[in-house]
C-alpha cells in the first residue's frame, strides 16, 4: 500500500489559491474550510507547486525562532538547545509542514503575539492575537490569559470584584484584538458573503465529523449520525461538550495560571482544548507543541521529577499508537475494529491526556512564580 | 400499435425452423434468441406513462450476452428527463414510481436523474399486463409521446400470434457471416397486418415460400466484446480497480482511447481531486459531499466516466461510513464496464443498424454516434467494515469516560498553590 506524501489537505489549499486567482471563491473547492486569507497566500502554488510547503516550512523555522527568543528570557546553553530542538528538530513538526499541513502559519501569528506580550508590545500583541483568532478560531480561548496576565501593568478601573480585573491596558488589548478580528471577518464577508462564516467558522462550531479519529466523542458520534430518535442530556451529550472543553480551557486555567506564568498557561488551555475537542488528528497536536519547550522550561518534569516526565511521554505516545494500530486495521485492512479497538483506544487516549494534564497542573501549581 | 419480432437463427440455415404457418400465427420448431418490439403511439401509450411531469423515459434491465441485440444492463436501470420543476416532478411521479417498484432515490445524470436498484417485481407484472410476456432484458423508451418496449428472450416463445389490429412484422435472421466489426444476416421476413395473405402449410423448401421476403443485413456492432484485465483489490475503506488494457483493436477503427465506466452505489465515491493513476475524470455525476455517510444521503449514488491515459491505470474509490449492523460489515455490489471508445474510420454506417437500441444517458450517450464501444464487463464487491454495537452503549462508555476525564483535571485544579501552602507554612 503506497499512501502519498503530500496531504490531501495541500491539494484542498492549492485548488482554493487556484480559485481566488481567477477572481473566483477559494470555498468552490469541496472541503476547504479555512480563511480565504490562506488561499491568498498560497496564490503561487499554481506557477510553483512547492511554494506553499516552503512557505509552511519557514513559519516553522519562524516559530522555532520565536521560541528560541522566548526561551532566552528562563534558560540559556545546553537547556536552551535541547527545548528548542522539541520544536526545531521535532521530526513530527517537520513531517506535517513538507507533508502541506498549514498548521506552522498559526503558530507563526500565535508567537508573534506571545512575544510581543512577552516584551511588553502589548498593542502588537492583541494585532497578533486578533489576526490568529480569524485564521483559526480557537486562539480566542488565549484572550482572557492574556487579559489577566495585563492586569499586573494597569490599576483597576473599577473596584468592584471581578470587575476589578479590568483596568486600561487589557481593555485596550480587548478592543485592539476584536477590531483586527472584526475587520478582518468583515473584509471577507463583503468579499466572499455567508459561505466564508460558514465554512470558516460555523461548519467547525456544527461539525459532527463521524470518520476515524482520536477525539473521545468520535464512535460515539458515528453511532448518533445513525439513528434518529435521541431525546435527553445523556443521548445528546456532543451538544454539550463545549461546556466542559470551554470551562476548563477557557476560564478554570486561565484564573488558576493567567497571572503567574501566562505562556505556560496557554500552553495548558491548548492541550486541555484539543483533549476535549470533538475532532482531534495528529495536525492539532501542532497546536500546543509549540508552546511546550516554554513550559517545560521551569518544569519540574525535566529536572527532579524525570521519571514521571518519562511516564508521561510513554503514556501519550503508547495510547496514540494503540489507536493507530487499529485505525490501520480498519482503513488499510478492512477489519471492523470500532467497537473494541477505536472506541476504546480513544477512550485510552483521552483519560491519559487528563491525566497528563493533572501531572501538568500538579507540577505548574508547584513551579510557576 | 406495432409488434416487431426478430429472432436470432443459431442454425445453419432457414430449412425447418417453422413448423406451421398461417395469416395469423407462425409457429417455430425450436426456441430461438427472440427480440419483441413494441411501438405505441398516442392514445396507444397505456396511461401510466402520460404523466405531464415526464419528458422522456428510459428504463433498462437484464443483460444478455448477445451478438446482434444490445442489451446489458446489469440490474434495473431508470433514467427520466423530467417536465416540471423538481418539486413537482417528485411529486407527481411518486405514485407512478410506487406502481413500478422503483425507488424514489434520484440522482443527476448527464441529461436526466437517474436510479437503480436490483430488480423489480411489479415492473415486470406491469409489462407483463401491456405485452403480455415474460422477458430476460427489457429497454424501454418513453419520448415525444411514443413508447417503445423492447424485450429480449434467450429462450423465447415457439410461437408467434398476430392481435387483432396489431401490425406485426416478423424477421428469422441467421448469421451467414461474423467478423467482430460486421456481421452479415440473411433473413426472412413477414408482414401480418390482417391483409396480407397468409396460407397453406410450410413447404421445406424455403425458395418457394413467395409470401415470406427474403433479406439481407450487413450490420455493424457498435458495442463489441473485448478483452479487458482487471484487477480488484478491496484495500481496507479505500478499494482500488487496476486496469490492464491490451493493444487497441484495429479493425475498421481508428484512434482509441482507454475508458471505464461505472454507475457506483452512494456507498463508494470518488475523489475528483484525487481520482488515482493514469485516471482523468470525465464524468462524475451524483452525490458532491464527500463527508457525508451513505445513510445520510436520499441520492441514489454516482455516475462516473473516467479516461485511462497509459495502459495499466488504477481508479481509486472510498467507501462511505454504512449504518452499524451485527455482521461488522457490509457488502456492496456494483458494475462497471472496462473499454475502447473508437473512431469509426467510415462514418455515419452504425446508424444503419437497426437493431440497435437507443438509451437514455447511458455510456454510450458520452460519445458520438459514430464510436464504437469494445467493451468487457466486470462485476465488483466491496466489503465495508461497520460497527457492531448498539448507540447506547456506546453512548454510555463515552459519558463515563468524559466524567472520570473532567473530575481527574478538575481535581488537580482544584488544589490550592503550592507556595501559598508553604508561605502559610513559614508564617
Amino acid at each position: 500500500m503506497t499512501v502519498k506524501y503530500t496531504d490531501i489537505d495541500y491539494s484542498v489549499f492549492s485548488d482554493a489559491a487556484n480559485y481566488v486567482s481567477q477572481g473566483l471563491s477559494p470555498y468552490l473547492r469541496e472541503t476547504y474550510r479555512y480563511t480565504p486569507l490562506l488561499a491568498w497566500v498560497l496564490v503561487p502554488n499554481q506557477w510553483w507547486p512547492h511554494f506553499g510547503k516552503i512557505v509552511f516550512m519557514v513559519s516553522d523555522l519562524v516559530t522555532g525562532y520565536l521560541i528560541v527568543q522566548l526561551l532566552k528570557f528562563r534558560v540559556k546553553g545546553k537547556q536552551l538547545l535541547i527545548l528548542s530542538s522539541i520544536w526545531l528538530l521535532n521530526p513530527m513538526v517537520i513531517t506535517i509542514s513538507t507533508r502541506g499541513s498549514a498548521e506552522s502559519v498559526l503558530t507563526v501569528m500565535i508567537m508573534l503575539s506571545v512575544y510581543y506580550a512577552r516584551k511588553k508590545s502589548f498593542n502588537l500583541s492583541a494585532f497578533w492575537l486578533g489576526i490568529a483568532i480569524h485564521f483559526k478560531i480557537y486562539p480566542i480561548i488565549y484572550l482572557p490569559t492574556m487579559m489577566l496576565y495585563l492586569i499586573r501593568f494597569g490599576n483597576p478601573l473599577i473596584n468592584i470584584p471581578l470587575l476589578n480585573l479590568l483596568n486600561k491596558q487589557n481593555i485596550q488589548y480587548l478592543l485592539i484584538t476584536i477590531s483586527t478580528f472584526g475587520v478582518l471577518n468583515l473584509i471577507m464577508y463583503q468579499i466572499y458573503g455567508y459561505e466564508f462564516l460558514y465554512h470558516t467558522y460555523l461548519y467547525h462550531v456544527t461539525r459532527l465529523d463521524h470518520r476515524h479519529n482520536f477525539s473521545v466523542y468520535n464512535i460515539m458520534l458515528y453511532y448518533k449520525s445513525s439513528i434518529t430518535d435521541t431525546t435527553g442530556m445523556m443521548q445528546n451529550i456532543e451538544k454539550f461538550a463545549f461546556v466542559p472543553q470551554l470551562l476548563i480551557s477557557g476560564i478554570l486555567v486561565p484564573f488558576k495560571f493567567g497571572t503567574r506564568d501566562f505562556i505556560s498557561c496557554l500552553f495548558l488551555q491548548t492541550f486541555t482544548f484539543v483533549t476535549f475537542n470533538k475532532v482531534i488528528t495528529s495536525q492539532y497536536f501542532i497546536w500546543f507543541l509549540f508552546l511546550l519547550p516554554h513550559y517545560l522550561s521551569n518544569s519540574q518534569l525535566i529536572k527532579g521529577q524525570y521519571v514521571q516526565g518519562i511516564v508521561v511521554l510513554v503514556m501519550w505516545v503508547a495510547t496514540q499508537g494503540i489507536w493507530l494500530y487499529f485505525a490501520y486495521k480498519l482503513e488499510f485492512l478492512g477489519i471492523s475494529t470500532f467497537d473494541n479497538g477505536l472506541l476504546m483506544a480513544s477512550c485510552g487516549f483521552f483519560l491519559s491526556n487528563c491525566w497528563i494534564l493533572g501531572v501538568f497542573i500538579n507540577d505548574l501549581n508547584i513551579s510557576a512564580p | 400499435m406495432k409488434h416487431r419480432i426478430t429472432i436470432l437463427n443459431h442454425e445453419s440455415t432457414h430449412d425447418s425452423i417453422i413448423s406451421h404457418i398461417n395469416k395469423t400465427s407462425i409457429q417455430l420448431t425450436s426456441n430461438f434468441t427472440r427480440e419483441d418490439k413494441f411501438t405505441f403511439v398516442g392514445d396507444e401509450v397505456p396511461t401510466i406513462f402520460k404523466n405531464k411531469n415526464i419528458k422522456d423515459l428510459n428504463i433498462r434491465m437484464g443483460n444478455v450476452d448477445s451478438l446482434v441485440f444490445n442489451y446489458f444492463t446489469d440490474d434495473l436501470e431508470v433514467n427520466v428527463r423530467p417536465n416540471s420543476s423538481k418539486d413537482k416532478f417528485f411529486q407527481g411521479t411518486s405514485d407512478l414510481w410506487k406502481l413500478l417498484g422503483i425507488n424514489n432515490d434520484w440522482s443527476i445524470s448527464k441529461s436526466s436523474v437517474m436510479t437503480r436498484q436490483d430488480t423489480s417485481e411489479p415492473l415486470k407484472d406491469v409489462m407483463k399486463k401491456i405485452i403480455g410476456m415474460d422477458f430476460e432484458a427489457m429497454n424501454l423508451v418513453y419520448t415525444s409521446g411514443k413508447l417503445i418496449i423492447s424485450v429480449l428472450n434467450k429462450d423465447g416463445p415457439k410461437s408467434i400470434s398476430w392481435m387483432d389490429d396489431v401490425y406485426t412484422e416478423t424477421g428469422i435472421f441467421l448469421i451467414d457471416d461474423f467478423e467482430v466489426d460486421d456481421i452479415v444476416l440473411s433473413g426472412l421476413r413477414v408482414i401480418m397486418d390482417g391483409n396480407e395473405k397468409i396460407e397453406s402449410e410450410p413447404e421445406t423448401d424455403d425458395t418457394k415460400f413467395d409470401h415470406l421476403h427474403k433479406t439481407l443485413f450487413h450490420v455493424k456492432p457498435k458495442f463489441r466484446t473485448f478483452p479487458i484485465t482487471t484487477k480488484f483489490n478491496n484495500n481496507g475503506l479505500h478499494p482500488k480497480i487496476q486496469f490492464e488494457f491490451p493493444e487497441p483493436p484495429v479493425d475498421d477503427v481508428s484512434g482509441c482511447d482507454r475508458f471505464f465506466y461505472t454507475s457506483l452505489p452512494k456507498d463508494l465515491f470518488i475523489d475528483p481531486y484525487n481520482p488515482g493513476e493514469n485516471v482523468e475524470i470525465v464524468v462524475n455525476y451524483g452525490v458532491k459531499d464527500l463527508e457525508l455517510p451513505e445513510y445520510s444521503i436520499d441520492e441514489w449514488g454516482h455516475q462516473v466516466l473516467v479516461r485511462l491515459t497509459e495502459d495499466v491505470g488504477e481508479l481509486t474509490l472510498h467507501s462511505r461510513y454504512q449504518l452499524p449492523n451485527k455482521h461488522g460489515n457490509q457488502t456492496i455490489d456494483f458494475n462497471g464496464v472496462a473499454f475502447y471508445g473508437c473512431d469509426l474510420r467510415e462514418r455515419n454506417i452504425l446508424q444503419l443498424n437497426p437493431f440497435y437500441n437507443e438509451f437514455l444517458d447511458g455510456y454510450s450517450s458520452f460519445f458520438t454516434n459514430d464510436t464504437v464501444i469494445y467493451q468487457d464487463f466486470k462485476n465488483f464487491k466491496v466489503d465495508i467494515p461497520v460497527p457492531q454495537s448498539e448507540f447506547h452503549d456506546i453512548n454510555n462508555i463515552t459519558l463515563i469516560t468524559l466524567v472520570l476525564g473532567i473530575l481527574i483535571i478538575i481535581l488537580q485544579l482544584l488544589k490550592p498553590r503550592k507556595k501559598e501552602k508553604r508561605e502559610k507554612k513559614h508564617q
